[in-house]
């Protein structure tokens, strides 16, 4: 009989405002943690390996493939996913723009995306169509060949832009 | 507005599985090599292992043929498939089933397992010692046209595998209900078939199974497979406990399904500038099992010869069984495949005829009238053409500009394509339609919303067919619950629209038609002011609960449509190719006739996507295998190359303002037509830019250098 090694640690996490302390296997990601031990499902699992963006959390305001961390390194960071911006007015003028450019198709892909585009306009509130281009290169969204969400995040620069 | 599928809520089957810590993971261990006989030489020191529950071979499961592919009884693909077969027929292919409580349990029976394999000579089954699945001939028209004075063309391509790459894997959990029933809940596009094909490989009645489909992450047909569902059910039966299983990206690219590669040749006997005679025989890679080869191959014929007025068509097709991956439904279902060489064909004509691609079609499209199923017998429903595409295939070439003066090296291409709007004769749909106590409304179908947007489509159509303004009232819907009934034959061959869309018309005239006669009985016995419907509607609502002539309303109506009318796609390219290889798109003006569009937003989104990936199709992603023709050796997104964003061109979409005249919604479907004419108008265009064919997909950039190069040579000699 094989010995399993002792592999737990004890982890703690910020995420979207609450510290939680955690038990979890060294090699958890944070995808994981996010998904089977808090229930925040807005991160979704497409590949593991950072390559799809279906994952994306805001690690420290920046958009950071979950499936690539390990949950027990998160100790100093702040982590946000889409649940816990329900109060941002940029993510709610986008989540509407998505909405009404039809840009979620099967909407497996939007959190991501919407994390992205939120990060993009605040850090840079008149994007070009390359800068915005460029920032969804991290995401992919087979569904709807980027036109849609592309239309929809340059509805809310604009509007942004004029205010 | 499309809100909900923006929110967080557990809705993807993966969620609903992390939301169940309780049941077991399932698992596989994986055929190192195909075609092979696999043994696992230390099962029992495997079934010590912590943690493990179960693992199973092929003889501890029932053996009971099945397919995978989704389709409605009679099912036209062979039962050649067994939940697990002693012979693996592909790298990846379970050779052992296998349940744990936790994933670092399975990691260490995979870690130690020690599978040892005998390669496998013979043919992939028995009963084809040849590898032909099957062989399909079809002739219609004068057996053999007078040779005199016609000139004759011939056309050879040959398109690769490409994966469905949908974001959302595979996933699916087995539990039990208090009366034992299996209750699956999956993320596929047919959930009745789910059940029945399950049903089958266990040996079960279909009632002792329900299926609970959830919201889809992305179908593209790979979830019209049954792949892991009866994976998890053994594993649940065996168990006695639940069993989840979700698929890594890894083995979606191994072992779920792909486009079929094939090579197809089509060659043409012309009489000036009309067909005589159009023949098309495709050479199909169906994978080690054939799942919906036949039917697709069928289509590389039927989606693409009916488009021209022939005097004679020929279509000859050989499914062969293949190492590799299995091949299965994609968007296009064969569309693609015909499109590339119907349509390369035409303009490889055109170019050694000295016309333009635009006038050429102008010539031999099909007219009005003409017949669609153009090998049917002549007793059986034929489908006809009901537009006449010359004035959309004017617009299209306006707004590409064609005619324009073009820079080096630029050139534009064009081709077309259609599709069906369900599987012809072979669909049935079933919606209620119940009004609540509130006045808010119940919607019971199979259909499943997979991003296409059927949510919206039926809603509109509902609205509509009440005649209350669009969004006057809720509706809820529960869509592919086995156990709330609303039979369908699933979310495929882009026929919600059409099939599921007019059974929801139906109903809702039923429902707007009792509740008129509750009205006027209540206006009879003064209850009810007379007031237009949408006006009283809750107030109607209301007393069909609580009132005197209390009956509660619901609708109940069935659609199993004989036709199928064909939307068409035009698409123009204007692109350049420099002399390094780079192919810049500028331009990419795609006509449309599908009909009237119910949900607009919706209706543009299918097309944006489908361009998306026939563009994906045409230039970059492939899924490449070994020089065995095996192990596929890009399955990561690492490797397989897709669209990004800054690939995405300009795309104009042109409209034809027609409606159809074989529905009373007037509209056909969307779903998949734009994207089988991408492949063949970029290889049209390369042509007109460069003078070299490009006939191998994908044209990646290596490719398009070796023909610049060889062209050079050949033109310039040293
Ligand atoms: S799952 Fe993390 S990037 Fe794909
Ligand atoms: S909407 Fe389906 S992947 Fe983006």
């Amino acid at each position: 009989m094989p010995r399993l090694l002792k592999t737990h640690y004890s982890a703690v996490v910020t995420v979207n405002g609450h510290v939680h302390r955690l038990t979890v296997p060294g090699h958890e990601r944070l995808l994981t943690t996010l998904r089977e031990r808090l229930h925040l499902f807005s991160a979704r699992y497409g590949c593991g390996t950072g390559h799809c963006g279906a994952c994306v959390v805001l690690v420290n305001e920046e958009p950071v493939p979950s499936c690539l961390l390990l949950t027990v390194r998160q100790q100093k960071n702040r982590i946000q996913t889409l649940e816990g911006l329900k109060k941002d007015s940029l993510l709610a003028q986008l989540m509407t723009s998505f909405a009404e450019e039809h840009a979620a198709q099967c909407g497996y892909c939007t959190p991501g995306l919407l994390l992205s585009a939120r990060h993009l306009l605040k850090t840079c509130p008149s994007a070009t169509e390359s800068q915005l281009r460029e920032e969804l290169s991290s995401h992919i969204c087979r569904c709807t060949g980027y036109y849609a969400p592309l239309r929809a995040i340059a509805k809310v620069r604009d509007s942004y832009a004029v205010d | 507005m499309r809100m909900w599928p923006l929110s967080t809520y557990p809705r993807y089957a993966p969620d609903w599985l992390d939301l169940h810590p309780e049941a077991l993971i399932g698992g596989i261990l994986e055929a190192p090599a195909a075609p092979a006989r696999c043994a696992i030489d230390n099962l029992e020191e495997l079934r010590g292992l912590p943690g493990v529950e179960t693992i199973l071979t092929a003889s501890e499961v029932p053996c009971y043929p099945f397919t995978t592919a989704g389709q409605p009884e009679p099912e036209p693909s062979p039962y050649d498939t067994l939940i697990l077969n002693p012979l693996s027929r592909y790298p990846g292919e379970p050779v052992a089933l296998m349940a744990a409580s936790s994933l670092d349990a399975l990691y260490h029976i995979r870690q130690r397992a020690k599978i040892t394999y005998e390669p496998w000579y013979g043919p992939l089954h028995d009963q084809h010692p040849n590898n032909v699945a099957e062989a399909v001939h079809y002739s219609s028209g004068p057996a053999a046209p007078s040779e005199a004075d016609s000139e004759r063309f011939k056309t050879t391509i040959h398109v690769g595998r490409v994966s469905h790459m949908q974001l959302e894997p595979h996933a699916a959990m087995c539990s039990f209900d208090e009366e034992n029933r299996l209750v699956i809940i999956t993320t596929t596009q047919v959930p009745y078939h789910v059940r029945r094909i399950v049903a089958r490989a266990l040996n079960c009645p279909v009632s002792r199974i329900l299926v609970k489909a959830t919201d889809v992450g992305g179908g593209f047909g790979g979830k019209q497979e049954v792949i892991v569902e009866p994976w998890v059910a053994i594993l649940a039966v065996k168990t006695g406990k639940p069993v989840k299983m979700m698929l890594s990206r890894r083995q979606e690219f191994i072992l779920t399904r792909t486009r079929h590669a094939a090579t197809l040749t089509v060659e043409s006997q012309w009489h000036g500038r009309q067909i005589r005679e159009i023949a098309m025989s495709a050479d199909v890679e169906t994978g080690p099992y054939a799942s919906h080869g036949s039917t697709v191959a069928h289509n590389m014929g039927l989606k693409s010869l009916p488009l021209y007025r022939a005097e004679a068509y020929h279509f000859n097709a050989s499914v062969r069984y293949t190492p590799g991956p299995v091949a299965g439904a994609m968007r296009g279902y064969g569309g693609p495949q015909g499109a590339m060489a119907v349509e390369t064909h035409l303009n490889q004509v055109a170019a050694r005829k000295g016309l333009s691609p635009w006038c050429l079609r102008h010539k031999v499209l099909a007219q009005t009238g003409d017949a669609l199923d153009i090998f049917t017998a002549a007793s059986s429903f034929k489908r006809i053409h009901h537009t006449n595409l010359r004035n959309l295939l004017s617009r299209t070439r306006d707004a590409i500009g064609e005619g324009s003066p073009m820079a080096t090296g630029e050139g534009i291409g064009l081709a077309m394509s259609m599709q069906a709007s369900g599987v012809p004769g072979s669909e049935l749909a079933e919606v209620s339609i119940g009004v609540d106590e509130d006045g808010s409304l119940f919607v019971k179908t199979g259909a499943i919303d997979i991003g296409q947007g059927a949510r919206e489509t039926l809603s509109n159509i509902i609205y509509d067919a009440l005649q209350l303004p669009r969004g006057h009232v809720p509706i809820s819907f529960s869509m592919g619950q086995t156990q709330d009934f609303g039979f369908d034959y699933g979310t495929y061959a882009s026929s919600t629209t059409y099939v599921s869309g007019l059974a929801a018309y139906k109903a809702a005239g039923i429902v707007r038609r009792k509740m008129e006669s509750l009205a006027r009985s209540m206006m009879r016995h003064s209850e009810l002011k007379d007031t237009p419907l949408s006006e009283c509607w809750t107030a109607l609502a209301h007393s069909s609960f609580y009132g005197p002539r209390r009956h509660p309303v619901m609708g109940h109506a069935v659609a199993r449509p004989s036709d199928s009318p064909a939307p068409y796609a035009i698409a123009a390219v204007r692109l350049t190719v420099h002399d390094n290889g780079e192919l810049v798109i500028h331009h990419i003006v795609i006509g449309v006739d599908a009909g009237k569009p119910i949900n607009p937003r919706g209706f543009r989104g299918q097309i944006e996507g489908a361009v998306i990936q026939g563009l994906g199709y045409a230039l970059w992603e492939e899924l490449e295998l070994d020089h065995s023709d095996t192990h596929v050796l890009n399955p990561s997104l690492f490797d397989y190359a897709l669209p990004a964003p800054q690939d995405i061109p300009p795309l104009d979409i042109i409209m034809a303002q027609t409606e159809d005249p074989t529905t009373p919604l007037g509209a056909k479907s969307v779903g998949e037509v734009a994207l089988a004419p991408i492949a063949p108008a970029i290889v049209g265009a390369i042509f007109r830019a460069r003078g070299i064919w490009m006939r191998t997909l994908p044209i990646t950039r290596e490719k398009l250098w070796n023909a610049l190069m060889a062209q050079r040579e050949t033109v310039t000699p040293s």
